[in-house]
């Protein structure tokens, strides 16, 4: 149904209102403009022709702006493809938004935007979460079949979960990263967000490959043995055991999805990560640090925003850089560079590196043992705006279920996993390295029992497009 | 940390601060390397830093010019210029 | 300048100086070091560039396999030990020129460290130079300074560039400047950059210190924009002076960097560039380590020449030649490498190398060509020579064919039949010409008969004259002799 919105004007027009109806109330696209699509690449017959989708603002679009949140980069206009956009395309489907997001994917809120506020579809009081919360709101508000987000910390799991919807962030690797502007480029994949879990999984086959555009590409594994033997066997699951400061709903969540699987009749096995405390300082300290100088690039010398006035060079390009970022951004630049200073490095990053060898290693023994990791994507489901309910410092800390899958490396994917008090749990599945299928089919049975919640307000878009509007 | 040390630090990553924007900061920063000092306390000293993410094998491409040239419009993109040239303020 | 002038008349302490040298040679690629930009000089400015190279958001560097190779192949001429797991790093600094404010460079893992090198000092000694590591990094742009703006131009940004560190092991300025025309010499011959320091694409810094003969290591000072091997020696001798005078009035030498003023002669200290430097080196998040296999560096061994100064020396020994001789054919690897295909064809070594050095020479330099560029191929001058050897034409016939070629781009026997420049040997067209010759030579006939044998050069000038240059002199005075003592 979604083949046809673009290329039917009827269909077209009140897909569009739909979209304006919901954008009023939740401010998830910083650009929407379908009718930019020409008319060559709706008649394409590719699997996904003419179905619309957004991206996260952070990865380029050939003549979209590519603003990651900042003012440095608000009026920059993109003169080339990612290399996942170039594949998407070949597919037929076509780009109609630039999604909102914390800046530079600093946060977990997309309250750091410098552009815009996202509300959360299920209460505008709430943050849709972040860094990718206007990617994970579209597709909630179901303004979009998918979205693309990237996921350095939990970006896309994170709001994903708010949401009450599926976010995949992939194997490191698996996923060109060309075209996504670097946050920190060891952690950094670009995931998909989408309430169909079939669906998901397509675009991920489609994105994923080696790319000669980014060296750090890898080929996966195509069917390992233990995937095929899914259908036949039930694969062993593993939960994060212990006291994980859980919010009651979440807590409710979690126990229940463990619970359920149980009388399903899966093996289900209470597991430890004993460097789990130490995944968000080490986390920090590497994303920082790289943080730091991937965003050196911003200077007003050649692109974006140039501050006025500046009489030498190194004026020009502090006066940018003191105008252009916002404060956590600074505030995550000035980490990384005080982590990498001569003197500091050995007890912070090089520290950081080794506990990540350590996270490495812990995973890759669990999965001995067991075959999918369930755990929570974030210990709140989404809080209110502002730091009333949860401080810049306690959101960073909150950051450990998802982060540990970037340190490792691995896939994860979270998945809605019921509504509680009005809102969304999401939780959290991780597998082995390059074992996205085996993630799938593990979202899969549990989709079965706990299925994706419907925001109020949400019509599918057969009945967007066959009624008689609202 | 010492406020010293954040202009030290800003000047590296060549951003200025102003003084309440630097009295923020200097605490938000502190907090957190006063949290990452928590990793003082797990003995990792054995394990290879792990620098790499992903890729173990040599990845190198061919020495072959590519044809598309966005070169014009990068120079229009440029805040400001002379020409084909990219202008700043006098170094010297 | 030399050693005299270390000293001051109160003072007759002479310091030892010590010269280490970072050398950047621009890698002879299609293409940039991380992109698919052209890799040219001289292009209208921020034509070669591209997103990646210009430090666009989302862009990924992506290595090109020649500048590696390129690099390997120096570290092997150099001796270097290879590193097992070359690491690229990033370097952080801020400048207009650098597009990412930070360059991708190599710094705990260089592709080669603790090498060596032979070189050749002015006096004629042999000298082994340590190098202390061979690295590769990128270029930055470059910015003319224009009134109140600077112009930012970035096609160089991205030319792969490898850095050489020596060891201080250089004693003199003198020593440094013989070096790096060997090392220009050699890179040439690798084939692995042009090395031309006007334009850049060989640059040099040179540290230096000086100290108390025995003491070691003095504090050490850092030299810029040396744009020729000549300045850096001046640079390095001004700056000996400098220092001693500070020693002996109990100053302290500051560590510092300091530029060389062409102009005006002297070392100036540079405006200290903000605080001091803290480039913040971290393993380059983006590129995989690069791990040099048995069989991968076994190829690039087959690469390796034979370096100029072992030539020169197999030269002087295989071919007896003089060492002036043997500098003069090993001074570019194309000119040693025509030279060796005419001596393997036969060609006498002697003959080959005077015609290579002398009217080859003479003639390309008259035609601004390089041998290896030019329409006298090996086989050309050979086929040439062999015509002369044979006795078909004369030697000042030989010339004016080498000319042809050159010029005309033919080969020499289609030149020498198109023109009938044949020797007239016996014919008897030789004899009918000097008999016409002797005919109106009367006078000189009678200075002969009376035993002065002085006009016998004169007829045989004449004689050539009316041949059009084309009679064998030597045939021509035995059969001018013949016919005046038959008379």
């Amino acid at each position: 149904m979604w083949k046809d919105v673009l290329n039917n004007s009827d269909k077209k027009k009140k897909y569009i209102n739909y979209v304006n109806d919901w954008e009023q109330k939740i401010h998830s696209f910083l650009e929407f403009d379908p009718e930019r699509t020409s008319a060559e690449s709706l008649s394409g017959g590719g699997r996904f022709s003419g179905v619309p989708y957004a991206v996260k603002d952070n990865i380029a679009v050939k003549d979209y702006r590519l603003t990651c949140g900042s003012k440095i980069l608000e009026n920059f206009v993109s003169p080339y493809d990612a290399d996942v956009i170039g594949k998407l395309h070949s597919s037929g489907a076509v780009p109609v938004a630039k999604c909102n997001m914390d800046e530079f994917g600093m946060g977990s809120s997309t309250d750091n935007s410098a552009l815009a506020v996202t509300n959360n579809p299920w209460d505008t009081g709430r943050v849709s979460g972040g860094s990718s919360g206007g990617a994970a709101a579209a597709v909630a508000a179901g303004l979009v079949p998918f979205s693309l987000g990237s996921d350095t910390g939990g970006s896309v799991r994170q709001p994903a979960s708010f949401c009450g919807v599926y976010g995949l962030k992939p194997t490191y690797g698996a996923v060109s990263r060309y075209g996504l502007v670097a946050y920190a480029s060891s952690l950094d994949v670009i995931g998909v967000l989408s309430r169909d879990l079939n669906l998901l999984g397509d675009v991920f086959d489609m994105i994923k490959g080696q790319d000669e555009k980014d060296q750090t590409t890898v080929k996966l594994d195509p069917d390992l043995p233990s995937d095929l033997q899914i259908d036949d066997g039930k694969p062993v699951f593993g939960y994060l055991g212990g006291d994980l400061g859980l919010d009651k709903s979440v807590e409710a969540g979690y126990r229940n999805c463990i619970d359920m699987l149980i009388k399903q009749g899966y093996s289900v096995k209470e597991i430890s990560i004993p460097a789990l405390d130490y995944v968000i300082p080490a986390y920090y300290t590497i994303a920082t640090a790289e943080a730091s100088a991937n965003l050196a690039r911003f200077n007003g010398v050649r692109y974006g925003y140039r501050s006025k006035g500046a009489e030498t060079p190194l004026d020009l390009m502090k006066k940018t850089r003191h105008e252009g970022f916002g404060d956590e951004v600074k505030l995550r630049i000035l980490l990384g560079t005080y982590v990498l200073r001569s003197g500091f490095q050995d007890r912070y990053y090089i520290k950081a590196q080794k506990i990540r060898t350590k996270i490495i290693n812990d995973l890759a023994s669990l999965f001995k043992t067991i075959e999918l990791l369930i755990l929570p994507a974030f210990p709140t489901p989404a809080f209110r705006h502002g730091e009333a309910e949860l401080t810049q410092y306690q959101q960073k800390v909150a950051d450990k279920f998802t982060a540990t899958a970037n340190l490792a490396g691995i896939p994860a994917l979270s998945f809605p996993a019921g509504v509680y008090g009005g809102l969304p749990v999401g939780l959290q599945l991780f597998a082995p390295h390059s074992r996205e299928k085996l993630l799938l089919k593990g979202a899969a049975i549990i989709g079965r029992e706990i299925p994706v919640p419907e925001v109020p307000g949400y019509r599918s878009i057969e009945d967007i497009c066959g009624g008689q509007g609202r | 940390m010492q406020k010293e040390e954040l202009f030290v630090t800003a000047s590296l990553a060549r951003l200025e601060l102003d003084e309440k924007e630097a009295e923020k900061l200097n605490e938000a920063v502190t907090g957190m390397i006063e949290y990452f000092s928590l990793m003082d306390k797990i003995d990792v000293d054995d394990l290879p830093p792990t620098t790499h993410a992903a890729a173990k094998v040599n990845r190198t491409r061919k020495d072959l010019p590519s044809d598309i040239s966005l070169a014009d419009k990068m120079v229009e993109n440029a805040p400001e210029k002379e020409g084909r040239f990219i202008t700043v303020p006098n170094v010297l | 300048m030399d050693k005299q002038d270390k000293t001051d008349k109160k003072d007759k302490t002479v310091f030892e100086t010590f010269i280490g040298l970072e050398i950047h040679i621009q890698l002879i690629t299609q293409t940039k070091i991380f992109c698919g930009c052209r890799n040219s000089f001289g292009d209208p400015p921020n034509t070669n560039v591209c997103p990646v190279c210009m430090g666009y958001p989302g862009v990924l560097p992506v290595l090109n396999e020649e500048a590696v190779r390129k690099s390997y192949l120096m570290c092997l001429a150099l001796n270097c030990t290879l590193s097992e797991k070359a690491v690229f790093d990033r370097k952080n600094y801020f400048y207009p020129d650098l597009p990412k404010n930070y360059q991708i460079s190599q710094f705990e893992h260089p592709f080669g460290i603790n090498g060596y090198v032979e070189t050749t000092l002015p006096d004629g000694q042999a000298k082994r130079i340590r190098i202390h590591e061979a690295h590769l990094e990128e270029d930055a742009g470059k910015m003319i300074h224009e009134g109140a703006v600077s112009l930012c131009d970035f096609n160089r940004t991205g030319t792969p560039l490898l850095e050489i560190v020596t060891e201080p092991d250089f004693k003199s300025g003198e020593e440094v400047e013989s070096f790096l025309q060997d090392f220009r010499r050699m890179i040439r011959y690798l084939g692995v950059s042009d090395g031309n320091m006007e334009e850049g694409s060989m640059r040099c810094d040179a540290n230096i210190s000086i100290n108390y003969p025995g003491k070691g290591l003095g504090r050490k000072v850092e030299i810029k924009n040396l744009n020729s091997s000549r300045h850096v020696k001046l640079a390095i001798q001004h700056e000996e002076i400098r220092q001693a005078k500070m020693i002996r009035s109990g100053e302290t030498i500051i560590q510092e960097t300091r530029l060389w003023n062409e102009e005006k002669k002297r070392t100036e200290s540079m405006r200290s560039k903000e605080d001091a430097n803290d480039y913040r080196y971290f393993p380059e998040p983006d590129l995989p380590p690069f791990i040099p296999t048995a069989s991968f560096i076994d190829e690039i061994r087959e690469n390796l020449v034979e370096l100029p100064h072992l030539r020169r020396k197999r030269f002087i020994t295989e071919y007896n030649l003089p060492s002036e001789t043997a500098e003069f054919l090993t001074d570019e690897k194309g000119r040693a490498d025509f030279y060796e295909s005419v001596c393997k064809e036969g060609t006498d070594p002697q003959t080959a190398a005077s015609w290579v050095k002398g009217d080859v020479a003479k003639v390309l330099n008259r035609e601004k060509m390089d041998i290896t560029s030019s329409p006298l191929t090996a086989e050309r001058l050979v086929s040439l020579l062999k015509i002369l050897d044979e006795g078909k034409i004369n030697g000042q016939t030989a010339k004016k064919v080498l000319d042809m070629i050159i010029t005309e781009n033919r080969d020499p026997v289609s030149i020498i039949t198109e023109h009938s420049l044949e020797q007239l040997d016996n014919s008897d067209e030789l004899s009918s010409i000097i008999d016409s010759v002797l005919a109106q030579s009367s006078a000189a006939l009678e200075q002969i008969k009376s035993g002065d044998m002085k006009p016998v050069g004169f007829l045989i000038g004449q004689v050539m004259k009316l041949s059009g240059g084309k009679a064998d002199p030597k045939k021509t005075k035995e059969m001018i002799m013949e016919k005046i003592s038959a008379l």
